[in-house]
C-alpha cells in the first residue's frame, strides 16, 4: 500500500486521492491512498490569505496544483505547485489583470478549471468582477475573454454585498465553440462561437428578489453542473430554486422534488453516472444553515425526479453548518468519493457515492472550496 | 532628482530583497514615483495599486512623515530627496 | 487622594525615586493609576510586566484564552508550567510574584460592544494589545467615546507599529485607517507568524508611553505613528493628523458601539458567498416607482452626516450605519424599506443586519448614490 505521508516529500503514488481545501485563511491538502481510509493533512499553505479556487491538472505530463490566493493587502493571484503543495511558485507579476481601459480591477478569483485533454495547456478562470479569463500556458499567463469583458449587459449585472462573481464554467465536452458560464448575479450565459458572443440562458429560472420574477438575465445562480456523458443536460442550484435543462440551457424547469429547501449553494455531478447529482440544501437565504440543523446531502439518481437525504455519518442535531458554492466535490474512483467542507471548518467524505460519511478534518478555518482528484487517474 | 521608497517587508520578495528603492528620475508627484517604481519593479506596484492605478485599501503612503491622505493623495508633489513610506494596516498582538 | 508609599515600596522603587521627573510624587501617581491591558498575549505580556514592575497601582487585564505552548516563544508573562491554564490566572500569579503591591483585576471575556464601555470606563488609560482588527476598532471607538488615552501597538512578522490615540486633541486609529477591513482573511500572528522578540520591543514601547502619560512627562507618540522594522532595526516616526472627517473623533458620528465582529469579518461573520445576494433594487427601478407616486417605500440612507451633506436622495432619511441597531424601533417592519449608501457596500451590511432582526421587506439600493447619480439623476454629485 503506497504511503501518503510521502506528500510531505512532494510525491504521491498513482491511485492516491487528493483533496484540495481552500479556506478564508489559507489552503490545505489532504492525501490518501485509493482506499481513502486514512488522510494526511498538509498546510496551511498561504496562511492568512483566502483561497476561493483550487484545481488539479494532470494534462501534458504535469502534476500541477493551482491555487487562487487573495491577500488582505496585496490583491489576488494564481499560484502553482508541481509537488502537491510542498513548494509553490507565485508569479512575479499579477497575472490575472483587467486591461486598464476596461475600468475594472480584479477583486477575487472564484474558479479555476483545466481545459480539455486534447488542448492540454488551456485553462479558464472565473473572477470578480464577473469575467472569464483564459490561459494558453497551463495557468502561467491569463487574458480576459473579450466577449464577456465587453458584454453589453455588464453595466446591468448587479453586484451584491459580496461582489459580482463569475463562479461556474461549463465547457461543452465535444464542441469547443460552446461554453456556458454562470455569475451571481446575472445568471447563465452561453456562447456558441468560441467566446465572441454570449447570450443569457435563464428562461424559467426565477429571480425571487426582483420585481420581474422571470427576467432575461439578472438571476442569482449559485452553481451549474453537467456530466460529459450528457453534456446538454444541465442542473442548476439557484438562489431559491433547483432546476434542470435538457436543451443546453435554452429552457429550465423545476426539479425541487422532495428537498427540504431549494435554497443552497453547491451542486456536484456523480463522476460516472449522468443521472446522479448531489446538493446540500440550506434552510433559507435568511438562515444559511443546514435545514433543521441536520446536515444532509441530497442525492438524485433519476436526474431530479426525486431526491433522497444522505445522513449516515453526518451530524443530525445542532449542525448549524453552511456549505458554500465550491465546497462540494467528487473524485473519479470507481466507487465515487464525495467530499464537502463547511463554514465551521469540517471536511466530510464518503467513499461509496454518499451512502456513508465520515469526518475527515475538523477545526479548519471556514471552508470556501473543496476539489478532489485521483493521481494518475483522470486521463 | 532622488526619491526613496521604503517598502513593507511583505513586498521585499518582489523588490529583489531590498526594503528601500531609490529612484533618480524626475518624479513630480507620488503617482509619478509609483509609476517609476512600477517600471522598475512591476511586481511591487501590481500589489500596491489596482489595475486602475488606485492604492489598494488599508495601505497608506507617507511622503516624508505626512500621509498623502492629508495632502493631495497620489497627486501630492514631491521634492528632491523625498522619502515615500508604504504602511499597511497590521493587527497582530 | 494621593496614596502614600510604604517602606517596602520606597525600597522597591528607589531607582525611580532618585530619578528626576519621577521622584516620590511621580511614584505616587503611578500607584494611583489604573491601567487596562486588552489582551495578555505577545504585546500584553511586556506591557503588564513593566507596568507592574514600575508600580502602577491597579492593572486590569482582559483575555479569554488559555496558554498554549506555541505562545511561549513571545508571551513572556507565561511559563511552561502554565500551559493549559487560563492566561489570566497565569498573569495574575506572575504579576503578583513580580510586585505584590499591584492590584490585578482580571476580566475573563472577549471585549465586546456590550461590555467595552463599562470595563474601559473604570480605567485611566487603555493599552491595546489585541490580535485582531475587530477588537482594535472596538477599543478605539470606546476610548474615543469615553475620552481615554489608547496606547496602541500591533505587530506582523518582523514589523511593528505603535502610537497613542484618543488624546483630546490627537488623532485616533480611524484617522489612520478609517474603514474597518472587509470580511475575509485578516492575518494575525497565528497565521502570519511573528518574530518572537518583536512584541517585546513594541510592548515595551507601549509600557513606556503609558508611564509617560501617567507621569505627564516627555513627548508621547500622540500624533505620531512609530514604524519598527526589526530586521533593519529602523524606527521611523510618521506624522498622524486628526482627520476632521473621522467618524469617531472628528465628526463624532459614531456615538455607539456596533457589532465589530461582523464589521471586520472575524470568524463567525458571514463572508463573500453568504452575502453576495442581498436583496437589491436598482436606482432605475426605484426612480420609476417613486416617480409613479408610489409612497409605500421608506428610504434609509446609512451614510455619515458629512456625506449626506454632500449629496442625498430626496425623501430619504439619514440613519448612519452605526446607529441602525439603536434605531430599529423607529423603522416600520411592515413597510418596504430601501437602504442606501455611497456605493452599496455599507448598506448591504445594514440590510443583512435588518433582515436578521426580522425586517423581511428590506432591500439594498444597488450601486448606491453613485449609481443613482449615473443612472437616474446626474445632478446628485458624485464624491
Amino acid at each position: 500500500m503506497p504511503s501518503t505521508s510521502s506528500i510531505n516529500d512532494g510525491k504521491l503514488a498513482p491511485g492516491s486521492t487528493l483533496i484540495l481545501v481552500g479556506t478564508t485563511k489559507g489552503a490545505f491538502v489532504l492525501a490518501s491512498d485509493a482506499s481513502r481510509k486514512a488522510w494526511t493533512l498538509t498546510g496551511p499553505h498561504f496562511p492568512g490569505e483566502s483561497v476561493y479556487a483550487l484545481a488539479y491538472d494532470e494534462r501534458n505530463g504535469r502534476q500541477r496544483t493551482l491555487a487562487a490566493t487573495r491577500s488582505f493587502h496585496w490583491g489576488s493571484t494564481v499560484r502553482l505547485s508541481d509537488d502537491f503543495g510542498k513548494s509553490w511558485t507565485g508569479p512575479e507579476r499579477q497575472t490575472v489583470r483587467f486591461p486598464e481601459a476596461s475600468g475594472l480591477s480584479l477583486v477575487q478569483i472564484w474558479q479555476i478549471l483545466p481545459g480539455p485533454a486534447d488542448d492540454p495547456d488551456l485553462m479558464w478562470a472565473g473572477v470578480e468582477p464577473a469575467c472569464l479569463f483564459e490561459s494558453r500556458d497551463a495557468g502561467e499567463s491569463w487574458t480576459p475573454v473579450d466577449g464577456l469583458l465587453n458584454h453589453e449587459h455588464r453595466q446591468k449585472w448587479q453586484p451584491g454585498g459580496g461582489g459580482l462573481c463569475l463562479h461556474t464554467i461549463v465547457p461543452h465536452p465535444h464542441d469547443k465553440q460552446r461554453m456556458l458560464i454562470a455569475m451571481s448575479t446575472g445568471g447563465v450565459y452561453r456562447t456558441e462561437d468560441g467566446g465572441k458572443s454570449w447570450r443569457p440562458r435563464n428562461h424559467g429560472v426565477r429571480a425571487e428578489f426582483l420585481p420581474d420574477k422571470y427576467p432575461e438575465f439578472g438571476q442569482c445562480v449559485h452553481k451549474v453542473a453537467s456530466h460529459p456523458a450528457k453534456p446538454e443536460r444541465l442542473f442548476l442550484q439557484n438562489h431559491w430554486g433547483l432546476y434542470r435543462s435538457d436543451d443546453w440551457g435554452d429552457t429550465w424547469h423545476d426539479v425541487a422534488n422532495g428537498v427540504p429547501s431549494d435554497f443552497g449553494f453547491c451542486m456536484q455531478m456523480h463522476p460516472h453516472d449522468p443521472d446522479t447529482v448531489y446538493i446540500v440544501p440550506m434552510q433559507s437565504d435568511q438562515f444559511r444553515c443546514a435545514p433543521d440543523a441536520k446536515l444532509r446531502v441530497y442525492r438524485t439518481r433519476d436526474a431530479g425526479a426525486s431526491w433522497e437525504p444522505l445522513t449516515n455519518g453526518l451530524p443530525q442535531e445542532r449542525a448549524y453548518e453552511t456549505v458554500v458554492r465550491d465546497a462540494l466535490t467528487a473524485d473519479s474512483h470507481e466507487s465515487a468519493g464525495v467530499y464537502f467542507g463547511t463554514r465551521n471548518g469540517k471536511i466530510f467524505g464518503s467513499r461509496d457515492g454518499g451512502d456513508n460519511w465520515t469526518e475527515i478534518a475538523d477545526s479548519l478555518p471556514p471552508v470556501c472550496c473543496v476539489k478532489a482528484a485521483v493521481v494518475g487517474g483522470n486521463h | 532628482m532622488a526619491i526613496s521608497i521604503v517598502l513593507p517587508r511583505a513586498l521585499h520578495q518582489y523588490a529583489r530583497g531590498s526594503n528601500v528603492v531609490s529612484l533618480d528620475e524626475p518624479c513630480p508627484t507620488v503617482a509619478d514615483a509609483l509609476a517609476s517604481l512600477g517600471a522598475r519593479l512591476p511586481a511591487v506596484t501590481d500589489r500596491l495599486l489596482t489595475e486602475q492605478g488606485e492604492l489598494r485599501p488599508h495601505v497608506n503612503v507617507f511622503v516624508g512623515t505626512e500621509s498623502v491622505r492629508f495632502l493631495d493623495g497620489l497627486e501630492t508633489e514631491l521634492a528632491d530627496g523625498s522619502t515615500l513610506t508604504i504602511v499597511p494596516a497590521v493587527s497582530g498582538g | 487622594m494621593t496614596p502614600t508609599l510604604t517602606t517596602d515600596e520606597i525600597q522597591r522603587y528607589s531607582r525611580h525615586l532618585i530619578l528626576p521627573d519621577v521622584g516620590v510624587a511621580g511614584q505616587q501617581k503611578l500607584k494611583a493609576a489604573r491601567v487596562l491591558t486588552v489582551g495578555a498575549g505577545g504585546l500584553g505580556s511586556p506591557v503588564a510586566l513593566y507596568l507592574a514592575a514600575a508600580g502602577v497601582g491597579t492593572l486590569g487585564v482582559i483575555d479569554f484564552d488559555v496558554v498554549d505552548v506555541s505562545n511561549l516563544q513571545r508571551q513572556i508573562l507565561h511559563g511552561t508550567k502554565d500551559v493549559g491554564r487560563s492566561k489570566l490566572e497565569s498573569a495574575r500569579a506572575r504579576l503578583h510574584d513580580l510586585n505584590p503591591h499591584v492590584r490585578v483585576e482580571t476580566y475573563e471575556t472577549r471585549l465586546t460592544s456590550a461590555n467595552a464601555l463599562e470595563i474601559i470606563g473604570g480605567y485611566d488609560i487603555v493599552v491595546d494589545g489585541t490580535d485582531n482588527f475587530a477588537t482594535r476598532y472596538l477599543t478605539n471607538d470606546a476610548c474615543v467615546l469615553l475620552g481615554k488615552p489608547n496606547v496602541y501597538g500591533s505587530i506582523f512578522r518582523f514589523e511593528g507599529q505603535a502610537s497613542v490615540f484618543g488624546m483630546a486633541d490627537g488623532p485616533c486609529y480611524r484617522c489612520l485607517f478609517p474603514e474597518p477591513p472587509p470580511p475575509g482573511s485578516v492575518p494575525s500572528c497565528a497565521e502570519g507568524g511573528v518574530f518572537g522578540v518583536l512584541p517585546g520591543i513594541v510592548g515595551t514601547i507601549q509600557a513606556t508611553e503609558t508611564i509617560k502619560l501617567i507621569l505627564g512627562i516627555g513627548e508621547t507618540l500622540a500624533g505620531r505613528l512609530l514604524l519598527i522594522d526589526a530586521q533593519s532595526m529602523q524606527f521611523r516616526a510618521m506624522t498622524l493628523r486628526k482627520d476632521p472627517a473621522c467618524p469617531a473623533c472628528g465628526t463624532r458620528t459614531i456615538t455607539t458601539l456596533i457589532d465589530y465582529d461582523e464589521f471586520c469579518g472575524s470568524p463567525g461573520a458571514e463572508t463573500m458567498d453568504d452575502i453576495d445576494d442581498v436583496l437589491e433594487i436598482t436606482p432605475r427601478e426605484l426612480a420609476a416607482r417613486l416617480s409613479g407616486g408610489d409612497d409605500s417605500l421608506d428610504l434609509i440612507d446609512v451614510r455619515e452626516p458629512y456625506e449626506w451633506a454632500i449629496a442625498h436622495i430626496d425623501g430619504a432619511r439619514l440613519v448612519p450605519l452605526g446607529q441602525i441597531p439603536k434605531s430599529l424601533s423607529s423603522l416600520d417592519k411592515t413597510r418596504e424599506i430601501v437602504v442606501m449608501c455611497r456605493s452599496g457596500v455599507r448598506s448591504a451590511d445594514a440590510v443583512r443586519f435588518m433582515q436578521s432582526q426580522g425586517f423581511a421587506r428590506v432591500r439594498n439600493l444597488a450601486g448606491g448614490i453613485l449609481r443613482w447619480s449615473s443612472d437616474v439623476d446626474p445632478r446628485v454629485p458624485r464624491y
